[in-house]
């Protein structure tokens, strides 16, 4: 009962346009009230939740990509993503996809992902006379690929939450986020080829601007492989990856001479405004969690879902069909937080594993956000391109598809998650 | 008619409060960018003593907690400083400018009072955290939790400085209408 209401209220709250952090505070605080709790514990769970040296990768990362943003860093691997398939049947819809795969292996943070590099795709595919409503959708939906392919900060918030390890959830995430990119590319060839979308004519394919790309985004380009090496080897654990990555954004700043002091001071305050704003949601999520914990909520709902079936594969549907209708409504994260304690006591009695669950809920609720009518990078890319609802909408829809298309893969096939954690980690 | 006198009066509040609020912010900046480059330079240390040395530092851990929290906690004042949480405006489209304002500050004032009683528990379990030290280097546990009520009372200025400036924009349109 109190668990439905910090969840009603909560929804109640954000319509109301309450901030999502005060929403959820002010829901769990009037909840406790009426549950007789403590106030007492709303400062200390607070303070005791973001007290965790894994989660100090979060800073890091998102440092590390508005780094690379800052730096240029992000143009050149845009460059070399075009020379490489840019000759493709959708042209710079692909050098979309690949150039959001190839960012996703240096940035944990949607944010920075948005705010660098889908500012450049953009202005690259209107500037080509690209359909808008086709580019904002194919921007949406490559966007989705970012925190799937490590680092990735939604990662190391449900490794907390979920008491899993960083650094096999990381690697778990390496062949989900190629397949979606892959999926991805091949929709939009379809869609061209099959003359459902019009796309001005691709570049054609040019050896030496392929070298001359790969030499400017070199250092750039071998991020991802140190900053995975350094994990997968045990050289560093995923909080000091975060430092490699920072360090490394520096020197590639010093080689390229584009450093300078007064960028790096706009940085600082731009990392530390994400990352604050991250982590109060994360606090305040943690109180919510604390009193639903002390209502047994995950042990009703599993009570429930074991009255419904006790098969992994009904759970795991049902389960995504209510993940992305959460997914559209809600951000991410707060989504994130509020359903995997309720979730997975359920999905560990059934035997799934909880990395395998991890990859699923973060690439459901991502999903969500191009979900209509309430996904909420629909409204994003609505704000940045100033492209109409139904036309980004319409357009959105082939592309929609096809991730759920590759969400059903990675639910349905365990292995493709598994794999490569069981190889190179066991 | 509003007395556009009377206005201007009222102007001198927020007014002192900005310049308040505008220098608590530039502290706050200046706090969290120089913890933040503090953390990076000790991990990086940790990361270099440890792999090319074999030595390893027992601080750094409590160090970064203690950090951490001041990051997240002051550095979310930032954040509110330009209204930069995330917000669903779906309300904005079916209110004028002038009822919006003013629900606007109608919404500060609920989350002005939600910190209020963050601030009071948090001021009584910093006096009961006072009394204790952890055990590595012994810190004393309230300095952990300080952070979230320091926050919060910065929050409140800023959201009470915003307000009078929504409401003081509200009353300046009103004075203006024909």
């Amino acid at each position: 009962m109190i668990s439905a209401s910090i969840f009603i209220l909560f929804m109640v709250f954000m319509a109301a346009r309450l901030p999502v952090s005060m929403a959820i505070g002010l829901a769990t605080m009037l909840s406790m009230i009426v549950g007789g709790y403590d106030l007492r514990s709303i400062p200390q769970v607070m303070s005791k939740s973001t007290q965790s040296v894994p989660l100090m990768a979060v800073p890091f990362f998102i440092l590390a990509a508005n780094l690379m943003n800052t730096l240029g860093m992000t143009q050149k691997i845009f460059d070399f993503a075009a020379s490489v398939v840019g000759f493709m049947r959708g042209g710079l819809a692909q050098v979309n996809v690949l150039a959001s795969m190839i960012f996703a292996g240096i940035s944990g943070a949607a944010v920075a992902d948005a705010a660098g590099l889908g500012t450049i795709e953009m202005r690259a595919m209107r500037q080509a006379g690209y359909n808008l409503g086709f580019s904002a959708s194919v921007t949406i939906a490559s966007s989705t690929i970012g925190p799937i392919i490590p680092p990735s900060i939604m990662m190391v918030i449900y490794a907390i939450t979920a008491n899993v390890s960083i650094a096999r959830l990381f690697v778990a995430g390496l062949l989900p986020g190629l397949l979606i990119g892959l999926i991805l590319m091949a929709a939009i060839y379809w869609q061209v080829a099959s003359g459902r979308q019009e796309c001005p004519p691709p570049v054609p394919f040019s050896r030496r601007r392929l070298l001359d790309t790969a030499r400017d985004g070199l250092l750039s380009l071998i991020a991802p492989i140190i900053i995975l090496w350094g994990m997968v080897g045990g050289v560093v654990t995923p909080t000091e990856a975060g430092v490699l990555a920072v360090g490394y954004s520096l020197v590639i700043g010093a080689v390229y001479r584009s450093c300078r002091l007064a960028d790096l001071v706009s940085v600082l305050r731009s990392t530390v405004e994400t990352t604050a704003l991250v982590m109060y949601i994360v606090a305040v999520s943690s109180v919510m969690s604390w009193v639903m914990i002390n209502e047994g909520t995950a042990h009703h709902v599993s009570e429930w879902l074991a009255g419904v079936s006790d098969n992994p594969l009904v759970f795991l549907i049902v389960m995504n069909v209510f993940l992305l209708v959460v997914g559209c409504i809600l951000e991410t994260l707060p989504a994130m937080l509020i359903t995997v304690p309720i979730l997975l006591p359920t999905a560990l009695a059934l035997g799934i594993d909880p990395v395998h669950f991890g990859v699923i809920v973060i690439f459901n609720l991502l999903v969500g956000i191009m979900t209509p009518p309430m996904g909420i990078g629909l409204y994003i890319l609505i704000a940045i391109s100033g492209v109409g609802y139904g036309e980004l909408v319409r357009a959105s829809l082939p592309l929609l598809l096809t991730l759920i298309v590759s969400l059903l893969l990675i639910t349905f096939i365990p292995p493709l998650t598994l794999y490569l954690p069981q190889l190179l980690l066991d | 008619m509003t007395d556009p006198i009377s206005v201007r009066g009222v102007v001198r509040i927020p007014a002192t409060l900005g310049g308040v609020v505008r220098a608590v912010d530039r502290i706050e900046e200046v706090v969290t960018s120089v913890l933040l480059v503090a953390v990076i330079a000790i991990n990086g240390m940790e990361v270099f003593t440890r792999t090319v040395l074999d030595y390893s530092f027992s601080w750094v851990y409590e160090i970064n907690l203690l950090a951490a929290n001041w990051i997240y906690f002051i550095g979310i004042c930032l954040v509110y400083y330009h209204n930069g949480d995330i917000t669903v405006e779906v309300l904005d489209r079916f209110m004028s400018r002038k009822l919006l304002g003013r629900y606007r500050v109608l919404v500060n004032a609920v989350i002005v009072a939600l910190m209020c009683v963050l601030i009071y528990y948090g001021g009584v379990l910093l006096a009961i955290q006072s009394r204790t030290k952890t055990l590595g280097l012994g810190v004393p546990n309230h300095l952990f939790s300080m952070p979230v009520v320091i926050g919060a009372v910065s929050m409140v200025l800023i959201i009470v400085w915003q307000s009078l400036g929504l409401w003081l924009e509200g009353r300046r349109t009103e004075a203006e209408a024909p």
